[in-house]
């Protein structure tokens, strides 16, 4: 079903509802009033096989009014067609109601936008701050919130260690925690949907455990309020934030190409996607053609760097179940992965490698034999985990039936990535709608065959999403090699600087030039969303510009975050043990998750 | 000059002793050695090359590591069970020290004219004492983390508990086979039968339930439940540091020596050599080096069992193993009429 006929529909359906269409670099954005909101999207939901909630967030237009608006992007796997409705909110009445009870994943993405922007969504089962402490006040991403001089607040003190000295400040309140056992845990539930009911503590028999942030394999800073009966889980509530260091924000006071390394930081181990979805989102917004030589090398770093996330994910996973040898293993053959980073970037991890419009310079010498070595060795190798893994015993008891959801689950939940591909759902965007010529490469999307997931379908997956991704970079060699001496970067002056050369002839070289470091690249006002199929699901950055040097927002739409929001629902009723194989499984980076 | 005979015997006792725990002390420090060593080369690691090394092994690592431990800060959980607290790691390496006292180590010898046994004593009821014995060491760990006050200590102690009585319990069976066919329970009349054949020849399944409880009785990978780092942090152990934290690390190492050292007498022969060769303490030796071996090589390859698996493991396939060991051993018996 094409844009069109959707809205169509949707016109025929709500003729008051609909304020305004507006088509921009082929995203349509329908706004509609707050009233409709709730109506409209149950309606899309059920009629129109919308069975994602993808996204959802907010953009400050200050000093405009109304001044907020809110943004639900909606995707449709079955129609592949993606939607999104705007509703506009005064700075003076700022509630909507909520879509949880139409789609439950979007608990976290309101809990977000309550906590960023002070916006109250009615009907929420459990509206509290999600990234920032629940004493902090004001709104960060709003853009009247004052930049600097935060109080750094500690649990204890100086006031507190040293009583008499003169200047001590006051010990703060006592702060509310989920978990911490003693009066604060009985404000919070433990479950989406359930009221705030205090926690029974010493009557039940059952026992808190505050599980992170520091915890060896909570994969970083991820907290956990865990609540078992023997060891039995009765209740995992994912607390996160720790990590939070406010990437978004510092990108609408850097420019455009500056804020390039913020998103480096984001998914670690996968910076050259995150670099990629933020480059093609600003491609997207101002139009720019990548030459073939950079989608090629983009998709080369990409797969590379895939199997490189995988070799990770399968190797703590293994780890976090006992077998401490894959993740030595895992870890040697990643080495390899870095040094073509290093190779082609200067830095193993943080990349920053991929421009507006290409490459940040050609690739290197020797790139192509590196990357030839490096996907020769992998199959062997991989041979080698399965040797160890897939005929144990112990791993397959450890793996097979544990944490089971279906697809309907991780859809409402969006799921996205190889946790959804587990439950039999084909979607990879690689497929679904290509970008940097993934349509012109051979490969499969691996798809779990059984009715429902578990930890052992997602491994399954990941091993042969590492074989597929080698498929990718064999024939993206073979291209490689046809483009080399071609342009690595567009020829778009306002996108990326002329060559040395041309600076010492041509004037408007050097006036691009000037104008490019001095004040950077100005977007046209508008919002563009582009995503990529991240080793963890669909990355996508929506990036708003209100046509000065930097961003108006940026906004990231990471994978991890919404794959956590499913912790509770799996690890319910399975064992302690089980859940450091559950959080392996989802393949959580906290740097993802918290930004 | 003539001693009294109780002089003498009190003077070969206490010095037997004191041999064999310095002996086992020093086994313990290298034993972390072998261990990082073992470990990292399996993982494709380098492992320990740097502390005094020879030939890439640092043979001075464990010393280090052992200054390294005695400076570090001892740590007292403001809420903890002093007393319980401290004497748990006491528990936990006296238990595996004690074991030792009746293992028989090499044949009795005449030095100087007089007629040296290298056991500390000879029991006559040894099995039995080791299995009490061995019993006893987890009230250690037992202790140690109800006394921490804290949640994974209590958990790892909990699982603990679980683990080891239940795998005793197969533990223990599977020697009764071997005693069927020595007719005693002093392991020095154990050894001394089976100087030609041993015992793993007419116990195999014996043998293995017996190594596979005795993996679990030592907390190794993969029943490592107690201490399972991915879970519960490190366990029991959690809020142990400095020396308090070495006496458990200690008597993990001493009873993976014993269980090993249990293992060669009762099924391998202990210092007997194959087909009576050689008899001496080198045997035992070997033989205990290669079941360390195998327990590293273990922990190296597989993950670790979930606790009720392991439970059902050790209810519903150890024991009635074990329990079909011992009527085919009668009956096989029987029949032969030995």
């Amino acid at each position: 079903m094409s844009t069109e006929t959707t809205l169509q529909k949707l016109r025929e359906r709500f003729p008051n509802a609909i304020q305004n269409i507006y088509p921009f670099r082929g995203e349509t954005t329908v706004t509609l009033p707050r009233e409709s909101l709730l109506q409209v999207a149950r309606w899309l939901y059920t009629d129109l096989h919308f069975e994602m909630l993808l996204d959802l967030t907010a953009l400050d237009w200050l000093p405009r009014e109304p001044r907020f608006d809110i943004l639900y992007y909606f995707l449709s796997m079955q129609n592949n067609a993606r939607l999104r409705l705007r509703v506009q909110l005064a700075s003076n009445d700022t509630n909507i109601p909520s879509l949880t009870t139409i789609y439950p994943g979007a608990n976290f993405y309101e809990r977000e936008v309550f906590d960023l922007f002070g916006i109250t969504f009615n009907g929420h089962p459990f509206l509290h701050r999600l990234l920032l402490p629940d004493y902090v006040t004001g709104h960060p991403l709003r853009k009247d919130h004052p930049l600097g001089y935060e109080p750094v607040e500690f649990t204890h003190t100086y006031a507190e260690i040293q009583p008499g000295k003169p200047n001590a400040v006051a010990p703060p309140k006592p702060r509310r925690l989920i978990g911490s056992v003693g009066g604060a845990v009985t404000e919070l539930p433990l479950t989406l949907g359930e009221p705030a009911t205090p926690w029974s503590g010493g009557q039940s028999e059952t026992l808190l455990i505050n599980m992170g942030p520091h915890h060896p394999s909570t994969h970083g800073v991820l907290r956990v309020a865990l609540e078992v009966d023997g060891e039995k889980i009765v209740n995992a509530m994912p607390d996160i934030g720790y990590l939070h260091t406010g990437i978004e924000k510092n990108a609408e006071y850097k420019t455009y190409l500056k804020a390039i390394p913020l998103f480096d930081r984001m998914d670690y181990f996968a910076t050259f996607f995150n670099d990629l979805a933020y480059c093609l989102a600003v491609e997207k917004l101002m139009e720019v053609d990548v030459p073939e030589r950079a989608q090629v090398a983009r998709v080369i770093l990409c797969e590379v760097q895939r199997i490189q996330s995988h070799l990770i994910a399968v190797g703590s996973q293994a780890m976090d179940i006992g077998a401490v040898t894959v993740m030595t293993y895992a870890f040697r053959e990643r080495e390899a992965a870095l040094d073509i980073f290093e190779m082609v970037a200067g830095a193993r991890m943080m990349t920053s490698y991929f421009r507006f419009g290409g490459l940040a310079q050609d690739l290197p010498l020797g790139f192509s034999d590196a990357v030839r070595a490096f996907i020769q060795m992998i199959p062997p190798r991989l041979k080698e985990y399965e040797d160890l893994l897939n005929k144990n015993p112990i791993w397959l008891m450890r793996t097979r039936g544990i944490a089971e959801y279906t697809a309907e689950q991780a859809l409402a939940h969006s799921v996205t990535g190889p946790m959804l591909r587990a439950t039999g759902v084909n979607w990879d965007l690689r497929k679904a709608s290509p970008y940097s010529g993934y349509e012109q490469y051979d490969f499969e999307v691996p798809v779990s065959t059984r009715a429902k997931a578990d930890v052992l379908e997602c491994y399954y997956i990941r091993m042969e999403e590492m074989r597929q991704s080698i498929r990718i970079v064999e024939q993206a060699l073979a291209k490689l090699e046809k483009t080399r001496g071609q342009p690595y970067v567009t020829s778009n002056r306002k996108v990326a600087p002329p060559p040395k050369q041309e600076l010492q002839s041509s004037m408007e070289a050097v006036i691009h030039h000037f104008k490019l470091w001095t004040e950077g690249i100005t977007p046209p006002v508008g919002y563009a969303y582009a995503s990529v199929e991240s080793p963890r699901g669909e990355l996508g950055f929506l990036v708003s510009s209100d046509g000065t040097p930097k961003p108006h927002r940026v906004r990231v739409r990471t994978p991890s975050f919404a794959n956590l929001q499913t912790l509770p629902m799996i690890s319910k009723g399975y064992y302690l043990a089980d859940l450091v194989g559950i959080i392996a499984m989802t393949d959580i980076i906290l740097g993802d998750v918290d930004r | 000059m003539t001693l009294d005979p109780i002089v003498i015997t009190l003077i070969e006792a206490v010095v037997k002793t004191i041999v064999v725990i310095v002996a086992l002390l020093t086994a313990f420090a290298y034993l972390t050695l072998v261990e990082r060593y073992v470990i990292a080369k399996i993982q494709s690691r380098i492992g320990p090359n740097r502390v005094g090394a020879i030939g890439g092994i640092a043979l001075l690592q464990p010393i280090a590591d052992a200054i390294k431990m005695i400076f570090k800060e001892d740590f007292w959980p403001s809420q903890a069970d002093k007393i319980i607290y401290t004497i748990a790691p006491g528990i936990a390496v006296g238990t595996a020290l004690l074991a030792w006292a009746v293992m028989p180590l090499h044949p009795s010898t005449e030095i100087f004219g007089y007629r040296v046994d290298f056991f500390i004593a000879d029991v006559n009821i040894g099995v039995l004492y080791l299995l009490a014995i061995g019993s006893l060491g987890v009230y250690g760990i037992v202790l140690g983390g109800w006394g921490s006050n804290n949640k994974y200590s209590m958990l790892g102690a909990l699982r603990s508990t679980a683990q080891m009585i239940s795998y005793e319990v197969s533990l223990g069976l599977a020697l009764v086979g071997v005693l069927m066919i020595s007719g005693s329970l002093s392991l020095v009349t154990i050894v001394e039968k089976q100087s030609f054949i041993w015992n793993v020849v007419w116990q195999p399944l014996g043998f293995i339930i017996y190594f596979i409880a005795a993996v679990a009785e030592v907390n190794r990978l993969p029943f490592d439940l107690p201490e399972a780092e991915t879970e519960l942090v490190a366990g029991y152990q959690t809020e142990y540091s400095s020396l308090k934290f070495a006496l458990f690390y200690m008597a993990e190492y001493i009873n993976m020596i014993t269980v090993s050292a249990i293992a060669a007498t009762m099924f391998l022969g202990g210092y007997q050599g194959p087909f009576g060769i050689l008899p001496g303490v080198h045997w035992l030796v070997l033989k205990i080096m290669f079941f360390i071996f195998v327990m590293m090589w273990m922990r190296g390859t597989l993950p670790r069992f979930r606790y009720d698996q392991l439970m059902r493991f050790g209810w519903q396939v150890l024991l009635p193993l074990a329990l079909a060991n011992i009527f085919i051993t009668a009956l096989v018996m029987l029949v032969v009429g030995a």
